[in-house]
């Protein structure tokens, strides 16, 4: 009975789920920064240098600018809260979610909202110059993506006639070309979301060293210690969840256990390898090209919906 | 339906009494009859939501004759909004108006028209009768009007108000139209027999008359241009339950008609999905062109009506195509958002009255660094902030996830077209949100946090209790509603039921499974919520845990190594939302350009700009300016003689009486 060993496997796949959730995010931006060292041709810092740094940062004293409210201390406690609580519906290596329901995709985005909000009011808290350009552009560039987000998961959902995340991730899988290209466009999507909530390169330089072309860490300027972690530890967690929803886009469904934890672990891989490769590739796009970047979601959406249309039809 | 008459009785009498005492006790004696008098309704309301709908008919003279009085669910909500939302009002008038007293300022009058102003809301939505009905419409504008008018003196407000005033009265025009055809159809002054006097063919203009009508109270684009100049002029108090409360009358007409005519076409439900999308996404584009707090509060009024709006559309598509699901999502959204939308705008609307008389300034770049000041005024509107982003664990997710809901389940409609246009809804709403996100960190980034920017901001201080109460309550409803919807969603639905045009039995058995499902995915998002907030809990203790014994300094903001940040270094909220505005350029037509630097050393140097809305700068002006002209012709024959003007009714009578009689045979 497949149905009666699918349950026995559950409790083990959950702790192996919050597992990956808790360790993959750091160990994502190690890789990243392993294969930008490897193409500059340097060793690079070890896999684990992220998880260390957030350690460190943990075990440090803080230091608080006298213009701040409370805001300012809270906001990384709700960046990292809103984004756990959101975690909790994103599918993992299993095409399975912790908690999952109809429409579950508007909750994920409207935490990452939350998350998005507390950083914003964070940052403004400094009364910073940089810090409230960093604010503008963040909002500027995170909301012009998320529309193209709602586009990209509300097409999915008429292609599968599904609306939770676990199901309309696989739920279009049929092995046909135009569904092979309905995954390609909604993986691409999802790609250019990951890059932009992640602040990576084209749209945001995580090793920039001028305040003046920052972006996300120009925002976080003063924060320090503890709080520094938590709001690194959000976006490290963030970039992950996007990358497991590609993952989820592109794993075939009703895989063996075993290999869909390969598979699922391989293609997490390959897109710290592609994030690390755009990086070295390429310079960050000028600021005033970022949106036209963003909207080639809106453009995959588009077409996607199109080539939903069509099997319905056809 | 006994409860019902003795609130409004009450409230009534409660307004002739604050008439008669001294200044200084007229907010006590209005509290201390609107208690007792909301009370009453809100048992009234919860009686008709639970059980039996309440009638009362009674038989009045020539020209009114036999009239209905009906509290059902529909108007059951609405009641509960009004009580609620009025009940905030007043109080926070009391507060409010402290400042005002004994300023010579007359503030007898402003206490019974605010008064009015909640009786004929409260009688609006219970009226069958179109006479009857337009004279509580006329009321509830008028009284309106003089609130509008507190601070007459200053110029902007007679402007404000006059436009307010004649805005209504063109929505007027065009309900007095539409009543006068539905009353000539159905021989009758029933509101309940015009249903169904009107067929399929001409039911269709006759709603978008009645929609143009109601749509101007709610503030539809392009029918918006009253909100950003009145909600400003008036005081807090009032734009508050303006805003919150009295553009629902608008929305409660277009639900009321919707109900009595049953079933509308396809085309119906598609143009009021067209224009609630378009409110909603300029309504949000314009708020974030605002520099004034009021105004920008203003227009997201129309946003917010737009989202309601895009759930009253999907709710006649789904009556159109006979999608239970679809309708009551959409309709339950709709009716859900409309109550939410009551609250945290009250809630924003107080926030800026506080902020206004805490500091005398309305400027969003003038203020900066209240949550050090003002600390229980900035956490409560940070509640109201994140509530009408739409962010959880708040109030507007829950009913903006019915809504998507609403929208994903329009795919079950069956045709390419309607799949379509709910794809391009949900990226519609979810941009609104998004853009919502823009506007509010910026009001809220600037005004409440960093350094003051001003003298008036830094001597800005805390509002006075009774403001602060009924704010904190409305922000508590903001939370209770987002974590436990379970609480109101049967009555929600119930009405959403009538207006799918269940009959009882069928909405009941369709409530018990559809809602149940509703529910326990409501349930689920409640206990994440729960966590969400435990989260933050569990973080805030192990960041207490982890700094115990380590240092936490406080030193200036870093300044790349430079002299400490100056207030005016801060980012204004111009430049915040610069990028954005750049971006949607074409929709403006902006006014002033910043100075040119010339000299090597330039001296002085102004700059100052203002964004128009497109729409009102190349329609509605043009349009208004060419009325203006041609009746400017007719000048003359406004004289100011009462005599004449008796001759013109002379006559205007002999013109009938012939006409009459000419055709009499």
């Amino acid at each position: 009975m497949p149905r009666a060993e699918g349950d026995r496997m559950r409790a083990p796949a959950i702790v192996l789920h919050v597992a990956l959730t808790a360790a993959v995010p750091f160990l994502f931006l190690g890789a990243v920064g392993r294969v930008k060292a490897r193409w500059a041709g340097r060793r690079g810092a070890p896999l684990l240098q992220p998880a260390l740094d957030l350690w460190k940062e943990l075990r440090k004293g803080a230091v608080v600018s006298r213009s701040t409210s409370p805001v300012f201390v809270v906001a990384p406690l709700v960046s990292l809260a809103s984004a756990v609580v959101a975690s909790l519906v994103v599918p993992g290596f299993d095409h399975k979610a912790l908690v999952s329901f109809p429409g579950d995709f508007v909750l994920f985005a409207y935490l990452l909202g939350l998350g998005r909000f507390a950083s914003l009011i964070g940052a403004m808290d400094t009364g910073s110059s940089f810090e409230g350009m960093g604010a503008s552009r963040e909002i500027f560039f995170s909301g012009l993506a998320e529309p193209g987000f709602f586009m990209i998961a509300a097409s999915l959902a008429y292609a599968s006639g599904l609306s939770s995340f676990q199901e309309l991730l696989g739920g279009f899988q049929r092995g046909t070309p135009s569904a092979y290209l309905q995954e390609a466009l909604a993986a691409s999507g999802l790609f250019i979301m990951l890059v932009v909530e992640g602040s990576r390169v084209p749209v945001d330089d995580p090793a920039t060293h001028l305040e003046l072309t920052m972006v996300h860490e120009v925002m976080v300027l003063d924060n320090s210690g503890p709080d520094l972690a938590f709001i690194q530890w959000a976006s490290a967690l963030k970039v992950y969840l996007f990358a497991s929803l590609i993952a989820g886009v592109i794993l075939p469904a009703h895989l063996p256990l075993g290999l869909s934890l390969i598979v699922f672990l391989a293609l997490i891989a390959a897109q710290a390898i592609a994030v690390g490769l755009v990086e070295s590739w390429m310079a960050r796009l000028r600021l005033t090209h970022v949106p036209q970047f963003i909207f080639l979601i809106n453009v995959g959406g588009i077409l996607l919906l199109f080539l939903a249309l069509l099997g319905a039809r056809g | 339906m006994e409860p019902y008459l003795l609130g409004v009785g009450l409230y009534l009498a409660t307004g002739v009494v604050s008439l008669l005492v001294g200044e200084r006790a007229k907010s006590g004696v209005v509290l201390a009859g609107a208690l007792p008098a909301t009370l009453l309704l809100v048992v009234a309301a919860v009686r008709v939501m639970t059980g039996p709908t309440a009638r009362l008919s009674i038989v009045l003279g020539y020209p009114i004759g036999a009239a209905s009085f009906v509290l059902d669910p529909l108007s059951a909500l609405f009641v509960v909004v009004i009580a609620v939302g009025g009940l905030a009002s007043l109080v926070y008038a009391g507060g409010y108006l402290r400042s005002y007293l004994g300023t010579g300022r007359t503030i007898g009058s402003h206490w019974f028209f605010l008064v009015l102003l909640v009786v004929s809301m409260l009688l609006v939505v219970v009226i069958r009768h179109a006479i009857l009905f337009l004279i509580a419409w006329e009321l509830m504008s008028l009284s309106s009007f003089f609130l509008v008018l507190f601070e007459n003196e200053k110029r902007e407000v007679q402007r404000a108000a006059l436009n307010y005033l004649i805005t209504m009265h063109v929505g007027l025009f065009f309900l007095v139209a539409a009543f006068v055809l539905l009353s000539l159809k159905a021989g009758s002054f029933d509101l309940d027999r015009f249903g169904r006097a009107v067929g399929a063919p001409e039911s269709v203009p006759l709603f978008f008359l009645l929609f143009l009508g109601f749509g101007i109270k709610a503030g539809f684009i392009p029918l918006h241009s009253w909100l950003p100049l009145a909600h400003p002029a008036a005081p807090s108090h009032v734009s508050g339950l303006m805003s919150g409360v009295m553009i629902k009358m608008g929305i409660y007409g277009i639900l009321r008609f919707i109900l009595l005519f049953g079933a509308l076409p396809a085309e119906a439900g598609y143009a009021v999905l067209a224009v609630s999308l378009l409110s909603a996404v300029l309504g949000v584009i314009y708020a974030i062109a605002q520099h004034d707090l009021k105004t920008l509060l203003a227009y997201h009024s129309v946003e917010n009506i737009g989202i309601i709006g895009i759930g009253i559309g999907f709710g006649l598509l789904g009556m159109a195509y006979r999608n239970e699901g679809v309708a009551l999502l959409g309709f339950g959204g709709a009716l859900f958002h409309m109550i939410n939308h009551s609250i945290f705008k009250g809630l924003l609307f107080y926030g800026a009255g506080a902020v206004y008389l805490g500091t005398h300034s309305r400027m969003i770049d003038r203020l900066g660094g209240l949550a050090r000041r003002m600390g229980i005024t900035a956490a409560l509107f940070l509640v109201g902030c994140l509530a009408i982003c739409g962010l959880p664990p708040f109030n507007g997710f829950v009913s903006e996830f019915v809504l998507y809901l609403g929208m994903l389940h329009g795919f079950g409609l069956g045709n390419t077209f309607a799949t379509v246009v709910s794809v391009f809804s949900v990226t519609a709403l979810a941009l609104v949100g998004s853009l919502a996100v823009l506007c509010f960190t910026k009001v809220y980034g600037v005004a409440f946090l960093g350094s003051p920017r001003s003298a008036e901001a830094e001597r800005a201080h805390e509002a006075d209790w009774r403001m602060l109460l009924p704010m904190g309550f409305l922000a508590l409803l903001c939370l209770g509603l987002g974590l436990f919807p379970q609480t109101v969603l049967p009555s929600i639905a119930r009405a959403a039921a009538e207006l799918s045009g269940y009959s009882a039995g069928a909405a009941g058995a369709f409530l018990g499974t559809g809602l149940a499902s509703l529910v326990s995915i409501l349930r689920v998002i409640s206990i994440l919520f729960l966590a969400l907030l435990g989260t933050v809990g569990l973080l805030a203790g192990v960041r207490a845990l982890l700094l115990r014994r380590r240092t936490v300094g406080r030193t200036d903001t870093w300044a790349c190594g430079y002299r400490p940040v100056g207030p005016r270094m801060q980012y204004t909220a111009s430049s915040y939302a610069r990028p954005f505005l750049e971006l949607v350029s074409p929709l403006f037509k902006e006014h002033g350009r910043p100075t040119e630097v010339r000299a090597l050393f330039p001296l002085a140097a102004e700059s100052s700009t203002h964004s128009e809305e497109l729409l009102d700068a190349y329609v509605t002006k043009p349009v208004v300016n060419a009325l203006r002209a041609a009746v400017k012709r007719f000048t003359w024959i406004q004289s100011g003689n009462l005599q004449q003007y008796m001759l013109y009714g002379l006559l205007f009578l002999l013109v009938t009486v012939v006409w009459v009689l000419g055709t009499a045979r």
